[in-house]
């Protein structure tokens, strides 16, 4: 714990209570435009311990991403608590990696300048930064691409570069905002059985947003089930399937009783945030 | 190769008509050969004017002109632009300017221009950047803006400095928008040179055209019409080269000419 406390600069050495590297309690978010606000958060509370991989689902408009944006430090909050590692969060910083739904590759460099350019901002030599970009390129099975530019990449291959990019500089917490949401059926569920293999060799630390109850529970230790807007924690459901999971677990009787049982509890809140477009 | 030609024909064939066109009009004496002339009399007028070098003067001193105006555009044009989309003081400064000024011909300012600068190069450079600052400071201020803003997250997420964001994810963010800006004056600072010489001026292409004009000498004011075409076109073709190097990841699509 000490030892993973000292790696990032900025924070702490504070240990997080029992094994907690994340501890968010009553967060508040409050959209205002004018006249108009919009609540979006309302006093969500969350622990995620070191190396769990928690899976977030809601309806659509429940403030998932907003709670991300938030604890990325790209936007601020009106009220709560947020302890990394022990220290409050201030700001964005590279503790927290962040896989954004829309990639954010930058199309003026290259897969490896993508990936390098992470490391470049943080001082690293440029020798060390092309041998660790070129490490984790060969992590997500990308090393032939390594001077191809995102515009000649697939959506699936543009996303695995983005996560060697957040992979690269090593955060104590990855932040994903439905990663695979712009893929389709098929790459998405390569996807998946790929970051599950990764995870399996880098143990990281994943708080990981989907619309997707399968994705979900083949990913995670974890479901949390936001309620629909303004988002407060509706359900918890621990996933205790064996790892390593290889595809076809989802085929077998445990998956389906997790299934349901986060689908049942989504459901409701699905149906009620229709109800407010009425 | 047979279809390359073929392609290029396909591209390029509304220039043939166009001058077939014009020598059928100027043959048959449907429009008056003094007024029109044939396209043979043109390349002959141009022929003499570069033998005599009164062309290649003239458009020197054009040139000069246009790019001075156009350099100090893209100077200011583009910290202009910039920095109105960076600071809000410099947005409430300049933006009712450039929304009220946008679509008004500053050109119409021009004898004001001269009473202030003089008839002599001054004025024509300050009239030609008015002009082009314009769309070059629109461009930059809309191309700033218009930054994604997860480019902009994902590269604090990193722990970029704000400095670093300016010049790696800003700059080549708005540079597609401010090169369009670059594409829109360049045309603009000949038009502007052409006009204001035409106006109590004894050097440049503008006076070169007008005094032809004046003395009826129309196959040798086409050829100086004819000499700011080749020019214009040039010059954007040289743009646009410079653009697809610079920008080579944004191929094409809003930029016409890329092939
Ligand atoms: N910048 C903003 N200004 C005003 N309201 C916002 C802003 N961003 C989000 N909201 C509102 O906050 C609420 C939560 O948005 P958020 O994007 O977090 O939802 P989400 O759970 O990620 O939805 P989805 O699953 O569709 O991505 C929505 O009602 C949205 O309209
Ligand atoms: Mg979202």
């Amino acid at each position: 714990m000490a030892a993973g406390a000292m790696r990032e600069s900025g924070f702490g050495t504070l240990g997080g209570a029992g094994g907690a590297l994340l501890e968010v309690r009553d967060l508040e978010k409050t959209f205002r435009r004018g006249a108009r606000t919009v609540q979006a958060i309302d006093r969500f509370s969350l622990t995620v311990s070191e190396g769990e991989f928690v899976a977030i689902v809601g309806p659509s408009g429940c403030g998932k991403s907003t709670f991300l944006h938030i604890l990325g430090g790209f936007e601020p909050h009106d009220g709560g608590t947020m302890l990394l590692n022990g220290a409050p969060v201030r700001g964005p910083g590279p503790d927290r990696g962040m896989l954004f739904q829309e990639f954010a590759l930058y199309p003026w460099r290259s897969v490896i300048g993508n990936v390098a350019w992470a490391l470049e901002v943080q001082g690293k030599p440029k020798a060390e930064r092309i041998a660790i970009a070129e490490r984790y390129l060969k992590l997500v099975g990308l090393s032939q691409f390594r001077d191809a530019y995102p515009a000649e990449l697939s959506g699936g291959m543009k996303q695995r570069v983005a996560l060697a990019r957040v992979l690269a500089f090593e955060p104590r917490i990855l932040l994903m905002d439905e990663p695979f949401g712009a893929l389709d059926a098929q790459t998405r569920e390569l996807m998946q059985e790929e970051l599950n293999a990764i995870w399996q060799q880098t143990r990281n630390t994943v708080l990981f947003v989907t619309h997707d109850i399968d994705e979900a529970i083949y990913l995670a230790d974890r479901v949390i089930v936001f309620t629909a807007r303004p988002g407060r924690l509706k359900d918890e459901i621990r996933v205790k399937l064996e790892r390593p999971r290889r595809i076809d677990v989802k085929k077998t009787a445990a998956y389906m009783g997790y299934r349901n049982r986060v689908w049942d509890s989504l459901r409701e809140e699905v149906l009620k945030a229709r109800e407010e477009f009425r | 190769m047979a279809d390359a030609v073929l392609r290029s024909l396909a591209r390029w064939y509304s220039v043939p008509l166009v001058l077939a066109v014009w020598e059928l009009l100027a043959r048959t004496g449907a429009v008056s050969r003094r007024l029109m002339p044939s396209l043979v009399e043109i390349a002959l007028a141009v022929w003499d004017a570069i033998a005599s070098g009164d062309l290649l003067f003239h458009a020197g001193i054009s040139l000069g002109r246009a790019f001075a105006g156009y350099a100090l555009a893209i100077i200011f044009g583009i910290l202009l632009g910039v920095a109105m989309a960076r600071s809000r003081a410099f947005d409430a400064l300049f933006e009712p300017i450039f929304s009220f000024g946008y679509p008004v011909p500053k050109i119409a300012l021009y004898p004001i221009f001269i009473f202030v600068f003089g008839f002599g190069n001054l004025s024509k450079v300050m009239m030609i950047f008015l002009e082009c600052l314009y769309p070059i400071t629109v461009n930059a201020f809309y191309g700033m803006r218009g930054i994604d803003r997860v480019h902009v997250w994902a590269a604090h997420n990193m722990g970029a400095s704000e400095r670093q964001i300016f010049w790696r994810v800003l700059l080549p963010g708005a540079a597609p928008a401010i090169f369009a800006g670059l594409r829109i004056a360049l045309p603009i600072s000949l038009i502007v040179v052409i006009i204001t010489e035409m106006i109590g001026e004894s050097r440049g292409l503008g006076y070169f055209i007008s005094y032809a004009s004046a003395s009826f000498e129309y196959s040798t004011a086409f050829a100086g019409v004819a000499a700011v075409a080749v020019i214009g076109f040039t010059l954007d073709r040289a743009l646009v080269w410079l653009r697809n190097r610079l920008i080579f990841w944004e191929r094409g699509a809003a930029f016409i000419g890329a092939a």
